[in-house]
Formats: C-alpha cells, structure tokens, sequence
C-alpha cells in the first residue's frame, strides 16, 4: 500500500510561473499553485520520482515519470528543475594544481570557466562504473562528468591519478 | 574620492572594472556603498560577474542578465529578505508588496555571505542600529579574509599561519627527519654493504685468473688456492650479509613504529569535521599499511641507494682500467634506460594514487561491514556484501593489471637493452680474442662480461627506483595528509578558569555542517548555575547539534558560546571538555572490561568510586549478577550488553566524572518501563545540583526541569517550564498529547514530522 500520494503524470499540465515556481492543474480542475519540484534521487535518476512541495517545503505528491508528461509540461517542470539543481558538467579540465592535498581546479563547464577547491581529494571525488564522475567542492557545491573517458586526453591525464 | 571610498568598501574579493562601473554609476549623490558581495553566477545560472551591493538605502545589483543590467531597490520597501538555499546555489529572495523579487544567484560559496547581508536588511528595517549591524557585516567579511599569510589557504580561526605552513618541510627533509635517530646503525649496516660489495667485485677478477693463468699453465695449486679464496669471499658474504639484514630489518621496524605512533596520535587530536569527511577505512589503511610502504622505502633510499652508487663506480673503475673501449662501448645502453625511467615514472605515479584509492575503499568496506556483522547476517546479505567486496576487490585487480602492464614491460626492455649490451660485447670482444689474442685475452673478456652483467644491475635498480618512490611518494602524501591536517584549533590553550560554575549562554548561535542546509538558526539561550535545560523537538530538529557545538566539536559556527560569560572557544580545550560530562546519544563503549568503560572518564578513580557511580547509574545491580561482574569483558563496541545496560554503563561513566556540567543525550532506544525508571532515578540522581542539558524523548524525564526549550528546524520555537508550555498548548504540548495518546511506548521520535502534521 502507497501511503504517499502518486499523480499520473498523464493528468496534468503544468506551467512555469517565476524561477522554480509551478502551477500544475489536474484534470479534475484541481490547481496547485505556487509549488515546487524536488528530485528524489538527483544524482541516479533525475527525472523519476519529483516530489512536488508548496512553499513551506511540505510534500503533496509524487511524479514518477517525467517522460509521460506532455511535451509542454516536462519542458516547463525541466526548466524549474535545472534552475534548482545546479550541477554544472565539466567539459575539460585546464590546470590542476595541488597544495598540501588539497587541489584547486581550473574548469571549463557547460556554465563557463570556473575555479574551485577541492579538500578532500578522495571522498570529494567519486567515479561510478559508468564512467560518471561526482565531484564536491570545498564549499560544497556540485559539479559532474559525464564520462570522464570522453573529456580531452590532456584532461583525463590530469584526474587519472583520481579516479 | 572614489579611490578612498573603494577602499574603504567591503567586498569579498576585487570587483572586475565593469561591473564596478555599473555599481557606481547607479549611485546617487551623496549614497555611499556600504558593502558588496561577488557572485560568481548569474541569473540564468552560467557562470560570470554579477555583483550585490548595499547602501544606506538601497541595495543594487548587477547582473548582465538584467534587461538593464541592475536592479535597485529601496531597502524601506523590503518587508523581508532572505537566502532561498538550492542544489549547490541558492538566490536572495526579497518580498515587497508587488510580490518577490529575486536580485542575485550564487553558489554556496558566498551563500554565507549573502545570508548575513539578509539580516543586515531584515534588522535595518525592524528598527535595530544599522552601525551595529554593518559591524556584523564587517565581521563576516574579515573572518572570510582569514588566509594563512604564507600560503593563502582559508584558515578557521586566527592562526597566525596555517598550519600546514609553520611546519611545511620538504618531503625529503621530512623523511629524513624520521631516520635522522638510527643514522649511527644505518651507517654500520652501510659499511656492512659495502664489504659485501666489495667482495662481490673480486670473484669476476680471479675467474680471469683461473682461465688466463692456473688453467691455462696447469697451476693445481694455484687452483686450490683460488677456489679457497673464492669459497672464504662467499661465506664472508653470506655472513656479514644476515648481519647487514638483522640491523635493516630491525632498524626499520622502530622507524615505522614511531611513524605509526605519530600518524594515530595526530589522527586523535583531529577534529570531527576531518571524520565527516573521511572514512574511518582511509586514516586505518594509512596507519597500517602506508606507514609500512614508507618504510622500505626509507630503507632503501638510505642503503641500496649508495650501495649502488658504489658498486657502480668501483665496477666502472676496474672495467675502464682493464680494457677503456670496451667499457664505452658497454655503456651506450645508459642514456636509453635513464630517458626511459623519466618518462616511466611520469606514467606510474597516476597508478599508484589509483591504486591507493581502490585499496582504502577496500579498508573502509572493512571498517564498515565487519563491525556491523549484525546487520549483515540479520538481512541476510551475506552474499551481497561478500559480492560487494569482490567487486570493489576486482576494480583493484584490473588496476593492479593495468599498471602491471607498465611496471613489467618496463623493467623487461630495461634487461633486454642490457642483454644487447653483452651481445655486443661478446661479438666485438670475440672478434678481438680471435684476430689479435694479445690485444684482448680470453679470461678478460669473460671477466668482462661478468662485470658488465654486474654493472646493469645498478642501472635496473634505478630504473626501478621511481617505480617504488613513486610508491612511497603516494604513501608519504596520505601519511603527511593526516600529520599536516589541521588539529582541533586550542585558541584558549593554556586558559583554565579555576572554577567552572556552569552558567551556559548561547548567543545567536547559527550552524551548518554542509552549506546546502543550515541546521541551527540564531539560536539563543541561558541555563543559571545548578539549573536543567531539556531540550525537545522532532528527530533532525537539532537537538544533538546544539550539544555538538557545546562540546566544541565543531567550531565553524556563527554567535558565540559562553560559559561563565567567557567564550568557549577562549579556554583550553582538554581542561573545558573534561568540566563536561557527556552521556552520549549512542552509547560508545570500549573492547574492553566494564570497569574499565565506566573508568574511562576518570582513569585514576578509585575502586569504590567506580562502583559507587555504578551505583548511582543503577548499573551495579545488574553488573554485580553477571559472572564476571566488573570484570566481564566487553566485544567491541559494547558487544554483549543489552541497550538498556550499555546506557546505563555510559551514564555510569559521565557520574564518575563528576563534572561541573552534565549533557546528556538520551538515547531513543525503547527500554521497558521499568528500566526506564532505573534510568530516569540515575537521572535525576546525577543531575542533583549541577548544570545540565538533558534531550529527553522521553518527555516525563523534562517534567522537573528548570526550563524546557522546543526546537523545531534549527529554530527555538518555544521555552518555559513544563507547566508554562503545557497552558501555551503549542508544540510541546502536543507532543505530550502524542505520547501519553501512545502510552508512554513510544517516543517523540517514531512519530516523523510528516505524520505527525497528518494526525493535526
Ligand atoms: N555530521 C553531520 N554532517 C552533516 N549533517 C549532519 C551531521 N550530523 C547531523 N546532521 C544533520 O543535522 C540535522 C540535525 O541533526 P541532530 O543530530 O542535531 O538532530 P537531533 O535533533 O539530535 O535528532 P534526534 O532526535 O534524531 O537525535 C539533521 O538534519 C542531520 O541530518
Ligand atoms: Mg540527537
């Protein structure tokens, strides 16, 4: 038995009103207005599984699958959700220089060039089977790589020892 | 004027020149730029310059991606600002009549920032001294400027330099550091080696001599002279060998052994932020087995290293003094295997990290699943933790094999260029031999070729010397990791106030242990000498946080802790922790006998003591039935303890201590009524009158507390006596509803937040 509310995504529309904020209509009329979207695994499966919250954080229902909302409406909730998660996606590494364990990062990513620290080289740096690569920075912001195989030779030299 | 009023701002780091332009432009006249803060994202979430400036009345952001690039508003209008904290960004939201407004995006690095500049706004405008508050403001920036003056890494607090600087030696420096005491008997077992070497020189040399002279002539006691000599240089070897081995091996294992004990000394003194982050599996693996890899490294940079340097200017010698062109000629290989072992060790060291990373998370599976054998067979995932192993065991099997590869074919061409070295030497020594007997005899050529041999035996040991320094190197890294981590920082070192009385104050304590979510929000309290605080709230409100921060456990947090009106951070840590006694939330006991646990607190306590706080826990009466008594041995853990017991045993040590302030985090562990009854007697004993903090789930513990604080979210939400928050009917009081409604059976904590606004 579900004890969480599931809403077939095929009985709504939802629009994009300001930043992340929704208003999705049920079929049977039904309106939520002002709400906003959640991953539940936002780093496995980004668009299974949206938790929808009002303003004050408080779950009212869950999207499973993205991909069977109609073409407006995934747009619509995809646009809030990419707003909400930032994860940029590291296209190639420039220079990496390390000091006392800790390393500094020079990055081009899929939001521009950037420069961060890392403290920990090795919890702060995941590789998945896949080839996927998680990275936390020292202040705790996220960024990823697709593949890491796929990224520039120079750059893969550079997180070889990384990985 | 410009100039002195850009000086004068505060920024978190230099504005780029247009954006600059921007800010100052949108100025009027006369307003004046208070402070600013570089945001690194813009609006649409790429990376770039936007900027969040305020004035005395208004605040003005830029952001290119701003039809006209800024944003101003009167800060008059704003009804409430605040940080909307996102997935690694977060926006500054300010509500004015016409609705919200979103006036910049950042990353969670200046999240912080961007949060006191909310306050500063929201206090302005609530009528509180905009002074006061921009000194706050001007108090965040400057604590962000904290670097180290040497290196510029972001220091917690105001070291002088980090850390890491005022004891940053060179990695050789450093390992020397560690041999510098046995340099007496590495030079003993060094003079050893280089007998031993010298020995082996001679052997080649007679063998020329047996072939050119005693067999040659039919000398049969110059061949028994020789071959005694040869059997008296190999015993000699054999001897002073095993010799030379003892002194290295013994050496070696004091070096490590000191070594070892630093590393888990440092590994002690860390603090619980280093944990958070590390697994316990890493600062193992780097204990046992990193210490061990630097080891034979340090010896053999400090013996074979010279030995080998020895060995191959003596064999150059004789080869050049027996025939020069032949010894050229056998060193053409050299420059090949130097280039080679350059370009090889460029290749390895990316191995070795890798290796290392797949063998910690060997030990962290170790760390985790063995101690938890429980929960493994009681889910029956044996299979799956043993396929889990194999796994992880595997990726390092493939890696091993693929620097293997390197590793192998390396030395391999190294011994073929060295097998070309000889062939030449046979072929062109041959042809000399044979053509002009009296240029070059037969026993010099074979000489020749054994000292040949023995010259590429140096070479292929330093070909193979970046292979293991690159080892050691890996391993030296993790080992300095650990040593030049920065320890738990003792600003008060050395302050112990005779007296601790035990007046607790938290002054607008806000904290987070991740920036993606702030855990405790300007939270403020007073608990007077000899008072009780109960603490109560939903699981995950921040209950044990506030505990944490009380213990200093973590000291990144914003508002200050006082005890006695001093600042917790101002006294000597090991002094104001040991004024605490801490029954914590998971009761940690030892492997190790149940005196001994309880006698952790107080090692010096006497037996009757230990006993009488056995008593007062109400632990003597089971302990006293068990066989052993005090003496039973606990599994690791507090493996074979029911959890009643081990809560009993913990509260037994935190009595012992006798401490001027008591916290105790109560466990949630569901005891039957009559244990809880024991527990709440050893309570309420223990607490008679010292200060104390006590969380209760159960909240029947609370009833006589002094003073009762509700939190919700990381915010006090209400505070009072029992009676005085039971008229309030609020929070509290429905969680007294909550559980007498379950009898008493459950606590606070199976019911979860969700549920719990269902059932209102
Ligand atoms: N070491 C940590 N690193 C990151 N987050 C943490 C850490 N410890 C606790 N938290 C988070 O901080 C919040 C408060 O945790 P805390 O332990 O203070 O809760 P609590 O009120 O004691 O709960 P409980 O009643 O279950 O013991 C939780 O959301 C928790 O997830
Ligand atoms: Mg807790």
């Amino acid at each position: 038995m579900n004890t969480r509310k599931y809403i077939d995504p095929a009985d709504m529309r939802i629009e994009l009103k300001t930043g992340i904020s929704l208003r999705i209509t049920l079929r049977d009329g039904q309106v939520y207005d002002d709400v906003e979207p959640r991953r539940m695994f936002p780093i496995s499966n980004a668009d299974m599984f949206i938790l929808i919250v009002d303003k004050e954080d408080n779950e009212l229902f869950i999207i499973k699958d993205l991909k069977q909302l109609d073409k407006e409406s995934y747009k619509n909730i995809s646009t809030a959700l990419d707003r909400y998660y930032l994860i940029p996606k590291i296209r190639e590494i420039k220079r990496i220089e390390e000091k006392f364990g800790s390393l500094k990062w020079w990055v081009k990513t899929d939001r521009g060039d950037y420069e961060f620290d890392i403290q920990h080289r090795h919890s702060d740096i995941k590789l998945l089977s896949s080839g996927r690569v998680l990275i936390r920075d020292a202040n705790d912001n996220r960024y990823e790589i697709p593949n890491y195989r796929k990224l520039p030779r120079k750059s893969q030299y550079l997180i070889s020892g990384d990985l | 004027m410009r100039n002195e009023v850009e000086a004068k701002l505060l920024v978190n780091k230099p504005l780029p020149e247009d954006i600059k332009k921007k800010l100052y432009e949108s100025l009027r006249d006369g307003e004046e730029l208070l402070f600013a803060i570089s945001a690194e994202l813009l609006m649409d979430g790429s990376y770039g310059n936007s900027t969040f400036g305020v004035t005395r009345s208004r605040i003005i952001s830029v952001d290119p991606t701003f039809p006209s690039g800024v944003l101003t508003l009167d800060i008059s209008r704003i009804k409430n600002a605040k940080v909307k904290r996102m997935y690694s960004n977060a926006v500054l939201c300010v509500e004015t009549d016409e609705g919200v407004i979103e006036t910049n995006r950042f990353t969670y690095s200046v999240t912080e920032l961007f949060d006191a500049a909310a306050n500063y706004i929201n206090n302005v405008n609530s009528g509180m001294d905009p002074e006061e508050q921009l000194e706050l403001i001007r108090e965040r920036f400057t604590k962000r400027k904290l670097t180290c003056p040497k290196c510029g890494r972001r220091l917690s607090r105001r070291n002088p330099v980090c850390l890491k600087c005022a004891d940053k030696k060179r990695f050789a420096t450093r390992v020397f550091g560690y041999v510098k005491p046995y340099i007496p008997v590495l030079i003993f077992s060094l003079v050893l080696s280089s007998a031993t070497t010298a020995a082996t020189l001679i052997p080649p040399y007679l063998t020329k001599e047996l072939v050119d002279n005693v067999i040659k002539n039919g000398d049969i006691a110059g061949l028994r002279k020789i071959v005694l000599l040869l059997l008296g240089i190999y015993a000699f070897q054999a001897g002073i060998g095993a010799v030379r081995n003892f002194t290295l091996r013994i050496t070696g294992e004091k070096i490590v052994t000191n070594l070892r004990n630093e590393v888990y000394a440092k590994a002690q003194t860390l603090p619980l932020k280093y944990y958070d982050k590390t697994s316990t599996g890493s600062v193992m693996s780097r204990i046992n087995g990193d210490t061990q890899n630097l080891q034979n490294f340090i010896i053999r940079i400090s013996q074979d290293v010279i030995i080998q340097v020895f060995t191959m200017i003596g064999i150059m010698a004789i080869m050049f003094a027996m025939n020069w062109k032949l010894s050229i000629l056998s060193l053409l290989p050299v420059p090949i295997v130097v280039y080679g072992s350059r370009v090889f060790s460029k290749h390895i060291r990316p191995f070795y990290r890798r290796l290392w990373k797949r063998r910690s998370r060997i030990s962290s599976i170790l760390a985790d699943t063995l101690p938890g054998i429980r929960v493994v067979k009681a889910f029956t995932s044996e299979d799956r933790a043993v396929q889990h192993f194999e796994k992880c065991g595997e990726d390092l099997l493939n890696e091993n094999i693929r620097a293997a590869k390197i590793t192998s074919a390396f030395p391999a061409v190294v011994s073929f260029l060295v097998m070309c070295g000889g062939l030449v030497i046979w072929g062109l020594g041959g042809y000399w031999v044979i053509n002009s007997p009296d240029r070059l005899t037969v026993g010099v050529l074979v000489s020749f070729i054994s000292y040949t041999h023995m010259f590429y035996g140096p070479i292929q040991f330093f070909a193979g010397l970046s292979d293991t320094f690159q080892n050691a190197l890996t391993s030296a890294e993790r080992i300095f990791e650990i040593l030049d981590a920065e320890p738990e920082t003792d600003l008060g070192k050395g302050y112990k106030p005779e007296s601790i009385k035990g007046r607790i104050e938290f002054r607008n304590v806000s904290f987070s242990y991740e920036s993606g979510k702030k855990v405790l929000d300007n939270v403020s309290f007073v608990i007077e000498p000899g008072q009780s605080l109960g603490i109560v709230g939903a699981t995950g409100s921040g209950k044990s946080t506030i505990v944490n921060l009380l213990m200093r456990f973590y000291d990144n947090y914003e508002g200050e802790i006082l005890i006695d009106g001093i600042d917790i951070k101002d006294i000597d840590l090991k002094y104001y922790r040991s004024q605490i006694g801490y029954v914590l939330q998971e009761p940690m006991l030892f492997n190790d006998t149940i005196y001994r646990n309880i006698a952790y607190s107080k090692p010096d306590a006497s037996v009757e003591e230990v006993i009488e706080a056995a008593v007062v826990a109400n632990a003597h009466n089971f302990i006293k039935r068990l066989p052993d008594a005090y003496d039973t041995f606990l599994g690791e853990r507090g493996v074979g303890l029911s959890g009643g017991e081990k809560q009993r045993i913990s509260i037994a040590r935190a009595v012992l201590k006798d401490p001027a302030i008591l916290i105790l985090d109560e466990a949630t562990a569901s005891v039957d009524s009559e244990t809880e009854n024991l527990i709440q007697q050893a309570i309420e004993r223990m607490i008679q009158g010292r200060t104390s903090i006590m969380i209760a789930h159960r909240l029947s513990t609370l009833k006589k507390a002094d003073k009762i604080i509700v939190v919700d979210d990381g915010k006090i939400i209400e505070s009072g006596t029992h009676e005085e928050l039971m008229s309030l009917e609020g929070k509290y009081y429905r969680f007294v509803q909550i559980q007498s409604l379950s009898d008493g059976m459950f606590t606070v904590r199976s019911v979860d937040k969700d549920e719990y606004s269902e059932i209102y």
